[in-house]
C-alpha cells in the first residue's frame, strides 16, 4: 500500500515539476517492426476450449445418455507457418470426458449394478501434433483451415460416480477411483475444420478405453464438438 | 516459356484460393471468382467525347489532362468473347485494370488462363472492411465544432463552399438520404449527378445501410441551417460499393469499377471511407503497390481525381496501421483528432505505409454530429474525419480551378494545422481556412534550451535535458479546453522518425529529451500553437 502511494506521488510530482503530461508516444521504428508471431505468421501460439459430446452410442454394455456433453477441453497450441497453404503444429491439453451410463438389463461396464445415475470419469492430458491445410488468400488471420491430427493421451485419473437408492429409501454417491479396468494411454485421431476463431472437431480413439482381460463393453470411440481460439 | 510461367502462376494461387479451399473441404462443387487480366487493348478507334459526360472533358481541358489515356480504352471484345463460353457468369469489366472479373470451375479457369491474350488469372476474394462505426447517444457534441475547427466562417465570407465541384462519394449505402432534411437543398438544386450501386448493378444507393449517409453529411449535409460540412454547395456521384453485414463488407473490383465511373463522370474529388486490412493483407503489404484497391485509387489520381480516403480504425487494435487504399501515395489519408482537442483520437489508425511514406496526410474531428438514417446525432469514426477532409479540398479547389489534383494535395496538406510538422498519428493535422489562406506561423511560440556543454561534466547525462520554454505572450494558464498541446519527435540519421510526443503542457518549461540520447546525426522537430523548428544535434 505504502508503495503504491509512493509510486502515485511520484508520478503526480513528475508532472507538476515538469509541467507537462504526455498525451500520445509512438516509437514507429518499433511498432513497423514486422512482427514473426501471429495467427499466419511463422510462429503462432493460442489457447483453446473446447466441447464435445459422444457421436456413437458405445457398445451394447455400456450405452451412454445423448446427447450430453460428455468431453471437455482446454489446452494450448502452437502452429508452424510452413507457407500461405501449409501448416505444422503440435498441442497439449487437459481433456476430461464424463459419459452417463444408460441403467439398463444389457448394462455390464462397468458393472452390471442398476442405479439412479453412473458416470464415468476420465482425467486426461492430451499431446497431439498436427497437419494443417489452409485455405485461400489471406492476411493476418487464421482464416479457413482443415487439420489432421492424431493424439496420445493418458489417462491421469478415473472415477466412477453412482447414485442409488437403498431399500430404506435413503439415496447413496458413491465415487470410487483407482480401478483396475482403465487403460492408462489411449490413441487416436482428430479432424478440424476451423473457420478463424471456430473450429468444429471430430474425434476418433482407436485403443481401447479398458484393458481386454476385463471383458467390459466399450465407451464411445467417436465424440465431435466445437473449439473456441481464445487468443 | 512464358506460358507454363503463367499457368504455374496460376495453379499456386488456385492452390490457395479460398472457394477452392472449401470444394475440397467441403466436397461442394460452385463456381469461383477470378480476376482475368488481359495483355492487350482494344485497337477500336475510341471516341472521348461520346464516352466522358461533358463535365468530364471540361474537367480534362481545365486542368490540362489529355482526353484519354491507354487506361480509358475498352477491354478488347473478341477477348470477352473468347472467355464467355468459358466463364458461368462475367461479372464485371475494367478499363483501368484491363481485366474482366468472372465466375468460372478451375477447370475452365486453366483454360482461361492459357488463352493467349491473358497475362494472368487470380482467384479474388471477397474480405472484410474496417470502417466500423460506433453510434454515441451520450454527451452531445458542438454541432458546429467540426467545421468551425477547419475555418468554415472564413470560407463563408469569401464565398467558398463547394460551388462547381463534383465530388463522388463510395460507401455502404445512402439509406434514407433521399428524403432526410440534411440534404433538402442538395436535393431542390438537383445536385446530385448519378447514382449507381455497383453491388445490384442499378440506381437506387438509398439502402443497404446509413453509413454513406451520415458520411455525405458530413460534406455536405444541414441540420437547420448549421453546416455539418463544408461543401454544401457541391455536386454529389454516389456510389454504393460495399455490401455490410456485421461488419462493413466491400469488395474492391466494385470500387475501382466505381472509380471508373466517377471518372467518366467527371468527378474531381472521390471520398471513400473504408479499407482492407488483415482479412487479405499484412501490414506490410499496406506499401500502395499490392492491393487492388490501392491499385485503383493511384490510377485514378492518375486521372486528375484526387482521392480522399479515411485512415482506419484500427489504432486500438492488432492491426494499428492504416488500410488499403490508405496506403496509396496519392491518396490523401485522413486520420481522426479527439472533439475536445487537436490529438489523435484512440481508434484512429496510425502510419506510416510499410516503406515508410507519411500516413496519414492529415485529420479532423473523429467523433461528429452528422445525419443518420432517420435524424441526426453523434457517431465516431475516422469515416468521417474524410468527408470533412474532402469537404474542405473542395472548397480550395472552387477557388483555385486550374489547379490539378495533386497541387490541390499540397495545399490541403499545407493548410494543417501543424504544418511543416507531420507526425504518424495527425500527419500535418487538422487542415483550416487560417492556415490555408496565412501559411506557416512565423512568429515564434517558445524558445529550445541546449544543455550547457559545462553542465555535462557535473550532473549524469541522463539528467540533463534538452527543454523547452513556451513564450509568455502565448502560455495559457488555463487554456479553454484544458489542453495546449506541444508535438515533438526525435528524427534519427536516415531522416526518418524515431519517436514522436504529444504533450500537454500545464507550466511553460518543457523537458524534451535528455542529452545522452541526443546523438549526432539525430533531429528534434517541435511544433507549438503553429510554430515549428527544427534542431540538429
Amino acid at each position: 500500500m505504502k508503495k503504491c502511494i509512493l509510486i502515485i506521488l511520484l508520478i503526480y510530482s513528475s508532472i507538476i515539476i515538469y509541467g507537462q503530461e504526455i498525451l500520445l508516444e509512438k516509437n514507429p521504428a518499433i511498432d513497423s517492426t514486422i512482427e514473426k508471431s501471429g495467427p499466419n505468421r511463422k510462429h503462432f501460439w493460442h489457447s483453446f476450449i473446447g466441447f464435445g459430446l459422444a457421436v456413437d452410442a458405445g457398445e451394447k454394455g455400456v450405452t451412454v445418455v445423448q446427447p450430453n456433453l460428455d468431453q471437455f477441453t482446454i489446452g494450448y497450441r502452437y502452429k508452424r507457418r510452413l507457407n500461405n497453404t501449409f501448416s505444422v503444429g503440435f498441442e497439449f491439453s487437459y481433456t476430461n470426458y464424463g459419459f452417463s451410463i444408460k441403467q439398463n438389463k444389457q448394462k455390464t461396464t462397468p458393472d452390471t449394478a442398476i442405479n439412479q445415475k453412473q458416470r464415468l470419469y476420465f482425467y486426461d492430458v492430451q499431446l497431439s501434433p498436427y497437419f494443417r491445410i489452409n485455405f485461400g488468400k489471406r492476411g493476418n488471420i487464421l482464416g479457413k483451415y482443415f487439420d489432421v491430427a492424431p493424439y496420445y493421451e493418458t489417462v491421469f485419473a478415473f472415477t466412477e460416480f453412482s447414485k442409488y437408492k437403498l431399500t430404506d429409501g435413503s439415496v447413496v454417491r458413491a465415487r470410487r477411483s483407482g480401478v483396475n479396468y482403465v487403460q492408462r494411454f489411449n490413441y487416436g485421431v482428430q479432424a478440424r475444420i476451423g473457420l478463424k476463431k471456430l473450429i468444429f472437431i471430430g474425434q476418433y480413439r482407436i485403443s481401447n478405453a479398458f484393458y481386454g482381460d476385463k471383458n467390459l463393453a466399450e465407451i464411445p470411440r467417436i465424440t465431435a464438438g466445437i473449439q473456441l481460439v481464445l487468443k | 516459356m512464358n506460358y507454363n510461367f503463367k499457368i504455374i502462376k496460376f495453379l499456386l494461387l488456385s492452390l490457395s484460393a479460398s472457394v477452392l479451399g472449401i470444394n475440397i473441404c467441403f466436397g461442394q462443387f460452385v463456381d469461383d471468382k477470378f480476376i482475368v487480366y488481359f495483355n492487350e487493348k482494344s485497337s477500336e478507334k475510341f471516341d472521348a467525347y461520346n464516352y466522358f459526360t461533358p463535365k468530364a472533358i471540361e474537367r480534362k481541358l481545365l486542368h490540362h489532362l489529355p482526353l484519354f489515356d491507354w487506361y480509358d480504352l475498352p477491354v478488347n471484345e473478341e477477348f470477352l468473347n473468347q472467355i464467355t463460353p468459358l466463364a458461368s457468369e462475367i461479372k464485371s469489366i475494367s478499363r483501368w485494370l484491363n481485366a474482366a472479373v468472372v465466375y468460372a470451375n478451375q477447370e475452365n479457369a486453366q483454360k482461361i488462363v492459357s488463352l493467349p491474350f491473358v497475362s494472368s488469372v487470380e482467384p479474388l476474394n471477397t474480405t472484410s472492411f474496417i470502417a466500423t462505426t460506433t453510434e454515441i447517444n451520450d454527451n452531445p457534441i458542438e454541432i458546429s465544432k467540426q467545421t468551425e475547427r477547419m475555418g468554415i466562417r472564413k470560407f463563408d465570407s469569401l464565398g467558398l463552399n463547394g460551388k462547381g465541384i463534383l465530388i463522388a462519394i463510395f460507401d455502404v449505402g445512402f439509406s434514407g438520404a433521399e428524403k432526410h432534411p440534411a440534404f433538402e437543398h442538395i436535393r431542390k438544386a438537383n445536385r446530385v449527378n448519378k447514382t449507381y450501386d455497383f453491388v445490384k448493378n442499378n440506381e437506387n444507393v438509398y439502402h443497404g445501410g446509413s453509413h454513406g449517409t451520415s458520411v455525405w453529411s458530413c460534406i455536405a449535409g444541414k441540420k437547420d441551417s448549421i453546416a455539418l460540412g463544408l461543401a454544401t454547395e457541391a455536386n454529389f456521384l454516389l456510389a454504393r460499393t460495399e455490401i455490410i453485414s456485421k461488419e462493413i463488407l466491400a469488395e474492391e473490383e466494385n470500387w475501382v469499377l466505381a472509380a471508373e465511373w466517377a471518372h467518366k463522370n467527371g468527378a474531381d474529388i472521390i471520398n471513400s471511407s473504408l479499407g482492407y486490412t488483415q482479412a487479405r493483407y499484412f501490414p506490410e503489404n499496406m506499401n500502395g503497390k499490392t492491393a487492388l484497391i490501392s491499385r485503383g485509387a493511384s490510377i485514378a489520381a492518375k486521372k486528375g481525381i484526387l482521392v480522399i480516403n479515411a485512415a482506419g480504425n484500427e489504432g486500438n487494435k492488432m492491426w494499428e496501421t492504416i488500410a488499403a487504399p490508405a496506403d496509396a501515395d496519392s491518396v490523401l489519408t485522413v486520420g481522426g483528432v479527439k472533439p475536445c482537442c487537436d490529438y489523435h483520437i484512440d481508434f484512429s489508425s496510425f502510419g506510416p505505409t510499410s516503406d515508410l511514406r507519411l500516413k496519414p496526410n492529415l485529420a479532423a474531428q473523429g467523433l461528429v454530429y452528422c445525419a443518420k438514417e432517420n435524424g441526426f446525432g453523434n457517431i465516431n469514426g475516422t469515416s468521417f474525419s474524410s468527408p470533412l477532409v474532402a469537404g474542405f479540398a473542395a472548397c480550395i479547389w472552387q477557388q483555385n480551378k486550374s489547379l490539378n489534383n495533386m497541387e490541390i494535395f499540397k495545399l490541403v496538406e499545407k493548410s494543417g494545422n501543424l504544418y511543416p510538422y507531420y507526425d504518424y498519428a495527425h500527419g500535418y493535422g487538422i487542415p483550416n481556412s487560417f492556415n490555408y489562406l496565412n501559411g506557416v506561423n512565423t512568429t515564434p511560440t517558445f524558445d529550445l534550451i541546449v544543455p550547457e556543454v559545462s553542465n555535462l561534466a557535473i550532473y549524469n547525462p541522463e539528467d540533463i535535458f534538452y527543454k523547452v520554454i513556451i513564450n509568455e505572450d502565448v502560455f495559457s494558464e488555463n487554456e479553454k479546453d484544458g489542453k495546449q498541446l506541444l508535438y515533438y519527435q526525435i528524427i534519427n540519421s536516415n531522416n526518418l522518425i524515431d519517436k514522436y510526443f504529444v504533450v500537454d503542457v500545464s507550466q511553460r518549461e518543457i523537458q524534451l529529451i535528455p542529452v545522452i540520447e541526443a546523438t549526432k546525426g539525430k533531429s528534434i522537430r517541435i511544433s507549438f500553437k503553429n510554430y515549428f523548428k527544427e534542431f540538429k544535434f
